[in-house]
């Protein structure tokens, strides 16, 4: 009667093709195949005409595709774990004057640690999703997480975070593939209608981008929040001296150039966001420019890195779509990790996360400051 | 693997017999019931012997008194909405009041919501932690100005049973021309009730929870009661419900009513018997459990419980994987479960809400079903009580 636990993995199902497959993979491989769903938000937001990443549509044709492989699918309630861990959060650092990136909080908290935790509650020995990403192990137990072959639909980036002990029980079946190999597995097995469909790009919780209208809203019902965070306030240049005004500063990301309302012969953009003293500063390109940062809260994915990080070759990126920067890391003596860049790099930006790699492997990662 | 389906108050299988006439039906009779020729009288008579029939079972007045719908909560909406509406259409001043119970199914209070939302006055009685409801709670809310009293007759998630005759006569000594709905989706098709015994104005029922087809419901409207359409168009149903007749549903729901009518003693005793049998093998197998709802007056098909320690989302998903069909809180579109509300109305802590679980049995359960779930619960929750996330 009991489902052999050894071999029952859950697939996080989000609708998409890239899950689809994971899903279809692992059934064709033998594994018992559990589809799961996260359901993330209600009301107007997941059920509109807009598109995101875990509303109805997708979670009806997430369940549709497993109905198809005959395999159970459930969708795991996991809608105020997301309010407080993701959005709330989301909201904070906006206030703060960062430039937060969600997913990765989605990814590691809610996919990899929650969505996990369920998964295996359901007698699930594994978790896999359509990340683009792989894992590997060595000889003595120790996990490497990698990009993926196709390099320009790798995912790692969204990953650092992970650990020794969730690398064990997850696993990226497309992370070897191509698009166009995931998109003909799976027109193949019967599912033309989702192998053409469009890779999801935006916040899902913000699915018409009006950030700042966002923003607003939700501070209003957050306590403890000090309504100085959305009022006006003065931009500077980097002498120090008034050169406009601002509409509060969480309407603006550091290396934004549009919308300052100021005129100047030189393109200006914001260089630095002080929410403590309600300021913006702008410059222009090369006050952009920095070739150093501090990382005080990195992960390392194997923690043994630690020690020799000074002596590997190393990039990093420090955006989802950065490019690979080449630079020199190092744990200075406090603990934290300190990256110096090759040459200057532009907009690096508080709140965004910085990935550094060894070749196609991931060393790790933290949040810029 | 085989499945033991223990979901009957969230919809019923179709009874074999009922299916073949439905078949017959929609096979030799497809005219429109309302053109003027052949086709269209056999079909009409049809759907009128039907409506007959269920009057009588009712033990309605008259046959006009019954109004085909889609759904039980096509049902409420045309009782609470076309009631509030006529009103408003005859006294234009005067902002209308309705009342209602804390617990009832989400068709009452979702339409109660949206007439808020346009400016109707509403009361919600609340319930107790036996989900009893007090009479004189109700009775001392309505004002001058109430036009509809909405009480159900027994809860679709503890199975509690409301004294809906006391509630009725009292309501109606302290205000005679206010109109009384009850919702007994969960009462009519699957226990003894007559409109003899309970005069009420309006009450809507569901072809699918005894046994009949998804998507046809009725609702009866006691002559005389001046309720406006929320469906417009044709003058099908007396000019309160446009819209050709579902002829298929509609015959399901009078076939349904009358085996029920034939078995009822039999299968009322017999539910009611493997529903205690049922309750004690749970209680007796597994410690930590609570029955919510009330102890006593409840459907005995209905067995709402908390596991102490275990998710009700992840019980039920495991019990699905060893073939076990059941239920908690309500479930959205997609299939994502949220917290009960009527558990909430009963007082209950979060724990206890988040761990509840809706075992509904019916016609076709036998006791080696119950045997087989209740060993897969045990199992099930001690497997999550000891690997707690």
């Amino acid at each position: 009667m009991l489902i052999k636990s050894n071999k029952t993995v859950a697939v996080a199902m989000s609708g998409g093709v890239d899950s689809s497959v994971s899903a279809i993979i692992l059934k064709n491989r033998g594994y018992s195949v559990i589809g799961v769903s996260m359901h993330l938000i209600s009301g107007n937001v997941a059920s509109g005409a807009l598109k995101t990443c875990c509303s109805i549509d997708d979670i009806i044709s997430a369940k549709r595709v497993c109905v198809k492989l005959g395999i159970p699918h459930f969708v795991i309630n996991l809608e105020n774990e997301f309010k407080t861990a993701v959005i709330d959060r989301f909201v904070l650092e906006y206030l703060g004057g960062k430039t937060p990136n969600p997913c990765i909080l989605c990814n590691c908290v809610m996919k990899f640690d929650l969505l996990l935790k369920r998964a295996k509650e359901l007698g699930a020995k594994f978790l896999a999703t359509g990340h683009y990403a792989r894992i590997t192990k060595n000889t003595s137990g120790l996990y490497f997480l990698l990009k993926s072959k196709d390099l320009t639909k790798d995912q790692s980036y969204v990953l650092y975070d992970l650990s020794q002990e969730n690398l064990k029980s997850i696993i990226f079946p497309v992370g070897n593939m191509n698009k166009r190999q995931t998109r003909q597995i799976a027109s193949d097995a019967g599912f033309a209608e989702i192998s053409g469909k469009k890779d999801s790009v935006e916040i899902c919780f913000i699915p018409n981008k009006d950030y700042a209208g966002f923003i607003k809203k939700q501070s209003s019902e957050l306590p403890d929040i000090s309504n100085g965070c959305l009022k006006k306030g003065f931009i500077k240049n980097l002498k120090g001296e008034i050169i406009g005004e601002h509409n509060g500063i969480f309407n603006y990301t550091v290396g934004q150039r549009k919308r300052l309302g100021i005129s100047s012969k030189n393109p200006l953009y914001v260089v630095k966001i002080s929410a403590e003293n309600n300021e913006i500063f702008a410059g222009n390109l090369e006050d952009c420019l920095s070739d150093a940062l501090t990382v005080k809260n990195f992960n390392f994915i194997n923690p043994g890195d630690k020690n020799i990080l000074h002596e590997m070759k190393t990039t990093a990126k420090i955006r989802y779509s950065s490019p690979d920067y080449k630079c020199s890391a190092f744990v200075s003596e406090g603990g934290s990790v300190k990256i110096k860049f090759d040459e200057k790099v532009k907009f690096i930006t508080p709140g965004q996360s910085i990935v550094v790699y060894s070749g196609i492997k991931v060393i790790g990662g933290g949040i810029i400051e | 693997m085989p499945r033991i389906y223990l979901d009957y108050n969230a919809t019923t299988p179709i009874d074999p017999s009922v299916l073949e006439e439905v078949v017959n039906t929609l096979k030799n009779y497809q005219g429109n019931p309302s053109s003027v020729y052949e086709e269209g009288r056999s079909a009409r008579i049809l759907i009128e012997d039907s409506r007959d029939f269920i009057k009588s079972f009712l033990d309605a007045g008259n046959s006009g008194e019954i109004i085909f719908t889609s759904s039980g909560s096509e049902s409420v909406n045309l009782a609470i909405i076309g009631s509030v509406y006529a009103y408003m259409r005859n006294n234009k001043k005067i902002v209308p009041h309705i009342i209602t119970s804390t617990v009832e199914h989400h068709a009452v209070l979702n339409t109660f919501k949206f007439l808020e939302s346009i400016g109707v006055e509403t009361t919600y009685i609340g319930v107790n932690e036996f989900g009893a409801i007090n009479t004189e709670d109700i009775v001392t809310a309505i004002k001058e100005n109430t036009v509809l009293v909405s009480i159900m007759g027994a809860n679709n998630e503890t199975g509690t049973i409301f004294p809906l005759k006391q509630i009725f006569e009292e309501v109606k000594k302290v205000k005679n021309d206010l109109l009384f709905h009850s919702d007994l989706v969960q009462v009519i098709g699957k226990s003894y009730f007559s409109l003899k015994d309970i005069p009420l104005d309006l009450c809507s029922f569901s072809g699918h929870k005894f046994y009949a087809l998804k998507g046809c419901g009725a609702l009866y409207v006691k002559k005389g009661v001046d309720i406006d359409p929320i469906i417009h168009g044709g003058h099908q149903e007396r000019g309160l419900r446009a819209g050709t007749e579902n002829i298929g549903g509609i015959v399901s729901m009078a076939k349904s009513l009358n085996i029920f009518k034939n078995v009822m003693n039999e299968e009322i005793g017999r539910i009611g018997t493997l529903g205690g049998i049922f309750l004690d093998k749970l209680f007796y197998g597994i410690e930590g459990i609570k029955l919510n709802g009330h102890p006593v007056n409840r459907l005995k098909n209905t067995i709402n419980v908390s596991f102490d320690g275990v998710k009700s989302e992840t019980l039920l998903f495991n019990l699905d994987l060893y073939g076990i069909s059941a239920s908690a809180g309500s479930a959205c579109n997609a299939g994502a479960v949220s917290l009960s509300h009527v558990l909430k109305a009963h007082g209950y802590d979060v724990k206890r809400i988040e761990s509840a679980i809706r075992f509904s049995i019916g016609r076709f359960t036998t006791e080696d079903d119950i045997d087989y779930a209740v060993s897969a619960i045990k199992k099930g929750v001690l497997k999550l009580r000891t690997n707690p996330a």
